[in-house]
């Protein structure tokens, strides 16, 4: 399986992997895009099948991704990780279509509480 | 509105789970520069900046944690994207602590930051740690 993860800090987007790693997904391969309008392009030409995404970014936050996606009839698997938590943002991610939203600080746990729902 | 503890208690949140790192407790040291600083807005329904600031080297420390670098291979792009992130996170936890609608802002990061400008409001909540022997602070601005 294809994960794309968004984030625009670099920093970030390591994290992510490395923690979605630990959490027993090391066998999936990693893609990665700086903000929502990159990950557009990225989702188009690499076709992953799963999307990790931050809310706040650049040119492209990732709740406008999101909605991008399901307007074009896009049905990707898609999760929000965010440090954005109130219950707004949340009912907001899933309104939207987003499988979960975890909220950063996260631990592996968590990814795999999440992951192995949707996923499976 | 939020208290030092409430700060003190989600910065070191932020810092064990992110960084697997642990912040002591600390006090303000005028002696020690803390020049990398960044901060984000939080407005709406309230309204405030919420900014960390650290030394160089306790910088550096975030980012190798953060980056999963050695301590050699550090750029000062790592380190602004670094120190924006979790000024991004305890921002945003300080955001979801808060009642209302408001909104978290893209982080903003100086690495030569002049610290007699320093915000001198009243109403702002500061609180000071020690990571790895060096000076962090976290302070809460409203207004």
């Amino acid at each position: 399986m294809k994960i794309l993860v968004v984030d625009d800090s670099k920093a970030m987007r390591m994290i992510v992997t490395r923690t979605v790693k630990q959490a027993g997904f090391s066998d999936h391969t990693f893609i990665e895009a700086g903000d929502g309008k990159e990950a557009l392009e990225v989702i188009q030409q690499q076709t992953p099948d799963f999307v990790l995404s931050d809310w706040n970014m650049p040119e492209m936050k990732g709740i406008e991704l999101l909605r991008e996606l399901r307007s074009k009839g896009n049905p990707i698997k898609f999760g929000f990780i965010t440090s954005e938590s109130s219950p707004e943002v949340v009912r907001e991610a899933l309104d939207a279509g987003a499988s979960f939203l975890i909220t950063k600080p996260f631990t592996p746990e968590r990814f795999r509480n999440e992951l192995t729902a949707v996923l499976a | 509105m939020l208290n030092t503890e409430d700060i003190q208690t989600i910065s070191n949140t932020v810092c064990r789970d992110m960084l697997g790192l642990e912040f002591e407790s600390g006090e303000a040291d005028g002696t020690r520069m803390l020049s990398m600083v960044a901060c984000i807005a939080i407005s709406g329904d309230y309204r405030a900046v919420v900014e960390v600031a650290m030394t160089p080297k306790a910088a550096n420390e975030v980012t190798t944690a953060m980056c999963g670098l050695e301590p050699g291979e550090v750029q000062e792009s790592d380190v602004a994207d670094s120190i924006g992130e979790i000024v991004n996170i305890i921002g945003g936890n300080i955001k979801g602590a808060i009642p209302g609608e408001t909104k978290l802002s893209l982080p903003c990061v100086s690495l030569n930051a002049d610290e007699s400008q320093e915000n001198s409001s009243p109403e702002k909540r500061q609180v000071f740690f020690r990571l790895a022997g060096e000076p962090f602070a976290v302070t809460l601005i409203p207004g």
